[in-house]
């Protein structure tokens, strides 16, 4: 556990540095990184006034199954990140990134293709290999994961997931996807 | 490459080894595949020993474009086509599948200096159905699989294959002509006549495929429908053959007029006869649907295009729930009072919308649909657990077959769930979703992928289906 503190620890270091003298965010895969460098952006942190480019830390809730697939359960992360399509990435990274022996994610084989978020519609795009395609209680628990897990953030209120870029009828052939996904009230 | 010098081989097999005869035997049968009769070599016939229809091994390669390696030592001849492959020994019952041992009930011997094989055991083997017309001595084999058979026009000049659809099932439910057929091209010409008033649904470009109904050997059939007070037979029967052409003869009993709606569904006709209300002779009394005659709708889940999930042995959902669901069929096929109508009895995808468009409109009594469990990062998750929506009649089948799949399979108890899923929600009837058990999980795979433990799940369905009804 220590060791594990001091690795986050030196992470955040060494993404603060990078941050800092780059004046670039650190991206992960690249993929539909908004390009901010030097650029003075809005904020779009639901109000919360914050400087452009400045490293931001947030404690996010996540949602995996236990390992009979019958539940989910909450885990809390903390994020570092510079805007919000970079949080939003990393919040679905840590949806599908799972330690705990008795917990499964139910994400964690689906490929990410893009995150974007555009005014209250965050936009996800994904590729689903054939053994990232769950039955009936996974499908049904998964979209729980996720809808829970996206919209813990208030400023988000739809959700559009896009397979391979189109708007199926259905994530994994059980259930319906509706598009966009909205918040309930 | 290879199949050409195996062919070249058996050619000089045949030539050298033996020398044709002139063999001029008054036996002039004809085998047709996929409704195209095949063109025979002269030499060559098809005979019958003890009740099985023989063919020379010639036709299985040449015809039929198998693969086929004989060798001349153990007098074994090998037939495989794509994974498929079968080992047959001169004068022994007993032949290999694959590497499974099974026993035919004629062996494969030489007669008149050719081996001949029996037909409807290496035909059905290498995927093929077959039919055999006693009276006018024809075999019929028809199959999907067999492709390089279909593509076998580069020789001759005449080449224009039809491809034709096959009819699979022929259903008559709530007052309703189904048919189904593994293509969607067909054009239906129907026609009404009177004395006695009847409705003729021709279906151009089809033959008959594994239909599910009985065929004898005329391919002619008839369905029971004893529940219909309106309907006095419904008959069918392969009209044309060349090229085939299914016709279907609906009579009908005190109407005024024969009437009826025309519906496509996926693969499947519907006809409507509209024998209710005003159409209805008022005497004898025939209220629209007091027959006692349920109509149970089997959804095999996914399909086609949608392989479903992914079992930890690299198989499709698809396939082991559609192996179930055909078990089903069969044990409901033998009962007098339901009227069977699957959403899918083939690798085809309907949508969920047409699933539940289908069992709608047949105001199905029943909708079960079939599916298997997966989560292939927990690998320990197993069990047994049946989905229905609010509807209560849902719950009440939902727990009388999910109490039955719990006790036949042994499997883990999940438990009965109230879920938002389309086929369930959308349907008008008692629907339940049963996910039997979980193909990411070994043991339940394994068991799953027996044909013991199919039975048994078929059966248990059929159970909890029949209890539910009351039948």
């Amino acid at each position: 556990m220590k060791h594990k503190m001091g690795l986050v620890l030196l992470f955040s270091f060494i993404l603060v540095i990078a941050a800092g003298c780059a004046q670039e965010p650190v991206s992960e895969s690249g993929t539909n990184e908004p390009n901010h460098s030097g650029s003075v952006q809005p904020s779009k942190n639901g109000g919360t006034q914050v400087e452009p480019n400045k490293e931001q830390k947030q404690t996010v809730e996540v949602y995996f199954a236990d390992i009979q697939v019958l539940e989910l359960e909450k885990r809390e992360v903390q994020l570092e990140f510079i805007e919000d399509d970079e949080k939003y990435k990393k919040t679905f990274e840590a949806l599908q990134n799972n330690d705990d022996t008795e917990l499964v994610s139910l994400w964690e084989k689906v490929e990410l293709l893009s995150i974007q978020s555009a005014e209250d519609t965050l936009t996800l795009d994904v590729h689903i290999p054939d053994e990232a395609k769950l039955g009936t209680s996974g499908e049904l628990l998964a979209l729980e994961a996720l809808t829970t897990t996206m919209f813990q953030f208030d400023e988000i209120n739809r959700l559009e997931v896009l397979v391979d870029g189109e708007a199926l009828d259905s994530l994994m052939g059980h259930s319906e996807l509706e598009h966009p996904i909205q918040r309930e009230p | 490459m290879k199949k050409t010098i195996v062919l070249m081989f058996l050619s000089l097999f045949f030539l050298f080894l033996f020398p044709v005869q002139g063999n001029a035997a008054a036996n002039t049968s004809k085998i047709f595949l996929n409704g195209e009769e095949l063109s025979l070599p002269n030499d060559v016939q098809v005979t019958i020993v003890n009740k099985n229809v023989m063919i020379p091994i010639r036709v299985v390669a040449e015809n039929l474009k198998f693969d086929v390696n004989w060798n001349q030592q153990a007098r074994q001849v090998k037939i495989q086509q794509n994974e498929k492959m079968i080992s047959l020994t001169v004068d022994q019952k007993q032949a290999m599948v694959a590497d499974k041992q099974v026993t035919l009930n004629t062996a494969p011997q030489i007669l008149n200096k050719t081996l001949v094989v029996p037909i409807r055991f290496v035909s059905e083997q290498m995927g093929l159905s077959v039919k055999w017309d006693n009276r006018e001595k024809i075999v019929y084999l028809t199959g999907t699989h067999n492709e390089s058979a279909e593509a076998s026009g580069d020789d001759s000049g005449d080449s224009d294959t039809i491809s034709l659809t096959h009819v699979t099932d022929i259903v008559f439910a709530d007052n309703q002509l189904v048919v189904s057929l593994d293509g969607e091209k067909v054009q239906p010409v129907i026609s009404t006549l009177k004395n006695p008033d009847r409705l003729v649904v021709d279906l151009p470009g089809t033959v008959f495929g594994d239909l599910a109904q009985p065929l004898d050997q005329g391919f002619n059939g008839k369905l029971d429908v004893d529940g219909y007070p309106n309907v006095s037979e419904v008959r069918y029967s392969l009209f044309k053959r060349d090229p085939g052409q299914v016709r279907i003869v609906v009579e009908l009993n005190n109407v005024k007029d024969v009437q009826f709606d025309q519906n496509i569904i996926a693969d499947k006709l519907l006809i409507d006869l509209n024998v209710s209300g005003d159409n209805v002779t008022p005497v004898p009394v025939t209220p629209a649907r007091d027959t006692g005659r349920k109509v149970v709708v089997i959804d095999p889940g996914h399909g086609g295009s949608d392989p479903g999930t992914i079992s930890i042995t690299n198989k499709p959902e698809k396939e082991y729930v559609l192996a179930l669901a055909l078990k089903v069929q069969a044990l409901l096929l033998n009962e007098p009072d339901i009227d069977l109508v699957m959403t899918r009895d083939s690798d085809i995808y309907p949508t969920r919308s047409e699933r539940v468009q289908l069992a709608n409109q047949l105001n199905a009594d029943v909708f079960v649909s079939i599916h298997g469990n997966s989560v292939t990062s927990s690998p320990q998750a197993s069990g047994t657990e049946t989905y229905y929506y609010q509807r209560s009649s849902s719950k009440d089948l939902a727990n009388i077959i999910h109490q039955r799949l719990v006790e036949a399979l042994g499997f883990k108890d999940r438990g009965v769930k109230n879920g938002s899923l389309q086929v369930i929600r959308e349907t008008t009837m008692p629907a339940v979703l049963l996910e039997i058990g979980f193909l990411s999980n070994a043991a339940e795979e394994k068991a799953m992928s027996s044909e013991e433990v199919q039975e048994k799940a078929a059966q248990a369905i059929v159970d909890g289906i029949k209890e539910y009804l009351g039948i």
